[in-house]
């Protein structure tokens, strides 16, 4: 009895694989299919496609065949007519890809590390215009903020303005904001004690945050920050719109050049892309499932280990984006320089949103305090006087503060 | 500042017109991804292995690829192979879907052969979220705490049953403020659209913008249409919120459960 069960439910799955796979190969054949009847030339030639019967095992079997056939040899060995290869071209945008990922995310969470601390200071003008640039950056399409940055600072001078830092730096704000949420949740969940005790022994805030909170923090905020980085590599594909030849421009563009083999290019776009994001989300997975039983060495100097990996990072991007360019003292100058360029195009913008922002947010939290103060007047003449329970500050502070999105 | 507010009267018509395609598009994107999610994060919860298999490639390969991709395949592939295959013409479609529904004026006011853009860029977005949705369904219905499965098939309800009487609705409480968060998301992916030159609210400001010489007033356009943007989005996060925090007090979720909703979580 029990052995039947076994076999109905081995059976069961084999129909099912044989259902699926029989879907994917309709699926693939319709493609093949497609692209054959586009290449056809005349009417009666496009006729006898369609009247092709897709269903007969073997139609269905030759479309497959040649389908996955046309994607091997194009990306092997297929090339343009200018006899460069269709591969270089992916490893070309891949290479960009990785670079705007790793320059963009060590600085995203040196950004988010000051927005937390600034967001949990007791003063208002560190607090509210932290809390301002984060809710404006993650409230708002990251496409719509390359555009209004690329666009509208055009005026810039183009060493200071150009794609590669308008992306770094769009990047770099708009990630720094979500880190910031991550950073801040690891601090808040560290023990207030902790810090109290440092302060008691004597150690100043600085060596509080280094020798104490960060170390304790990293463990907390690894995974959602590995899980940013996925999320960077794949957003950094809107880079494409800014005319920079990432690895989805690259894509759309051989498959906008060859038509005719446009579904092969999506395709091995789609297998570059999953190749690095699926095996570092399993990474991520196994982190947060180990990093709280793993035991950290503590004569290590965690915070220094940890910056050193994040300007490794930069260093790696930089060798990324020689590789694309190949190696040359001048394009080696050319990549600092543009290095250099998008840091400063980041800081003045953080800068200079952060202040108008905290401006308008500081105003409105005030005139919310207003109006309510006289609401509250208004109520409190007629009848018993009403106790002040909570001013428009405070609650515009807390909604500002509320970490959960 | 006479010129400020001259430049912004004449365009708010285009606007308006493009905020109100963005509500719409996410509104129909957010159903269709449901539709995408449900059966998605379900079945990666059969015991069955094929349908599980089938369930997490859908998850994993629309998570690892990016949406731009997606779109771009959907126009630039899909459409072409079901003109070429089955002479099905997605502006002809749409034509007729709004015939039906007594709306036909609408389809005059979008520009001409907008019909496949509008469609294939909604279906994609719905695709592309409906795997992140079936991850939080998934997670929202293993955060249940298994004794009560286990009790109510003790009391003889039938596997289905189960699910739909109890699990479900419990699991609805835990879901719903991630849910919202991706329709947050959601509304701000629509800004994809504009590459397929939907004429949604980014891309009807960008238009505006770049007719202009004027810094100052290309940059009004740009703060009318992020403030626009962040007004949905904050009111929506508020919301959200608010939800969250009522269900604080709720149902109490099994532990790490709450862990796996968080990596479901879609960051913008």
């Amino acid at each position: 009895m029990r052995n039947f069960s076994r076999l109905r439910s081995i059976g069961i799955s084999a129909v099912l694989i044989i259902i699926f796979v029989f879907i994917a190969m309709i699926f693939i054949g319709a493609l093949d299919k497609s692209q054959v009847c586009a290449g056809s030339k005349t009417l009666a030639q496009v006729e006898a496609c369609r009247a092709e019967n897709i269903l007969a095992p073997g139609n269905l079997l030759s479309h497959n065949w040649h389908f996955i056939q046309s994607t091997v040899t194009a990306f092997i060995s297929g090339t343009d007519s200018n006899g460069i290869p269709y591969h270089s071209y992916f490893l070309k945008g891949l290479g960009l890809t990785v670079e705007f990922c790793f320059i963009a995310m060590p600085l995203a969470i040196l950004l988010g590390l000051v927005l937390a601390l600034m967001s949990r200071s007791k003063f208002d003008i560190l607090r509210i215009p932290a809390r301002a640039f984060v809710e404006f950056f993650r409230n708002t399409p990251l496409l719509v903020q390359l555009v209004a940055i690329y666009t509208g600072l055009a005026f810039l001078p183009s060493s200071f303005l150009n794609p590669f830092t308008a992306g770094v730096a769009t990047l770099v704000l708009n990630y720094g904001a979500y880190e910031c949420e991550n950073l801040r949740a690891g601090i808040e969940a560290i023990d207030r004690g902790q810090g109290e005790a440092a302060a008691t022994l004597g150690l100043r805030r600085v060596q509080t945050l280094r020798l104490i909170e960060i170390p304790q923090m990293i463990p907390i905020v690894l995974p959602p920050v590995l899980n940013d980085l996925i999320y960077m590599y794949k957003d950094s594909s809107i880079l494409s719109l800014i005319t920079i030849q990432e690895l989805t421009a690259q894509t759309q563009g051989l498959a906008r050049q060859h038509q005719a083999l446009a579904w092969q290019f999506y395709i091995i776009g789609g297998i570059i892309y999953l190749l690095l994001s699926l095996p570092l989300g399993r990474l991520a997975r196994v982190v947060e499932a180990r990093i709280k039983s793993l035991k950290f060495n503590t004569k290590l100097d965690t915070t220094t280990i940890a910056i050193e990996v994040l300007v490794a990072a930069i260093v790696v991007s930089i060798i990324a984006g020689l590789l694309v360019n190949g190696f040359s003292l001048s394009n080696i100058g050319n990549s600092l320089a543009s290095v250099f360029f998008s840091i400063a195009l980041a800081i003045v913008l953080t800068a200079s949103v952060a202040a108008v922002l905290g401006g308008i947010a500081y105003l409105i939290s005030r005139l919310l305090r207003l109006v309510r103060g006289a609401g509250k007047g208004n109520r409190s003449a007629g009848g018993p006087p009403a106790k002040e329970s909570g001013d428009g500050d405070v609650a515009v502070a807390a909604a500002l503060s509320s970490s959960d999105l | 500042m006479d010129q400020l507010w001259s430049a912004l009267s004449l365009q708010i018509p285009k606007i308006i017109n493009g905020a109100l395609i963005t509500i719409v598009a996410a509104l129909i994107g957010m159903a269709l991804a449901m539709i995408f999610a449900i059966p998605a994060g379900l079945g990666r919860l059969s015991r069955q292995p094929a349908i599980r298999g089938a369930c997490t490639f859908y998850v994993e390969v629309v998570r690892g690829t990016p949406l731009l991709l997606q779109l771009f395949i959907w126009y630039f592939g899909v459409s072409i192979v079901l003109l070429t295959l089955f002479n099905f013409n997605a502006d002809i479609a749409l034509y007729n879907l709004l015939t039906a529904l007594n709306s036909n004026n609408l389809y005059n006011q979008l520009p001409p052969n907008i019909g496949p853009a509008i469609f294939f860029g909604v279906i994609g977005i719905a695709f592309n979220y409906g795997a992140y949705l079936a991850e939080i369904i998934r997670a929202g219905v293993l955060a249940v705490d298994q004794g009560q499965t286990e009790a109510s098939l003790t009391l003889g309800l039938s596997r289905f049953q189960t699910m739909r009487h109890i699990v479900l609705p419990q699991a609805l409480r835990i879901m719903i403020p991630p849910i919202t968060n991706n329709f947050i998301t959601l509304v701000q992916d629509t800004a994809f659209l504009q590459v397929l030159a939907v004429p949604e609210l980014s891309l009807a400001t960008q238009g505006i913008a770049q007719e202009t010489n004027s810094n100052l007033i290309r940059w009004e356009f740009f703060v009318v249409e992020l403030a626009i943007y962040f007004i949905i989005c904050y009111s929506l996060a508020l919301v959200s919120q608010r939800i969250e925090r009522r269900n604080a007090s709720g149902i109490r979720p099994r532990r790490g459960a709450l862990a796996a909703l968080a990596f479901a979580r879609r960051p913008r």
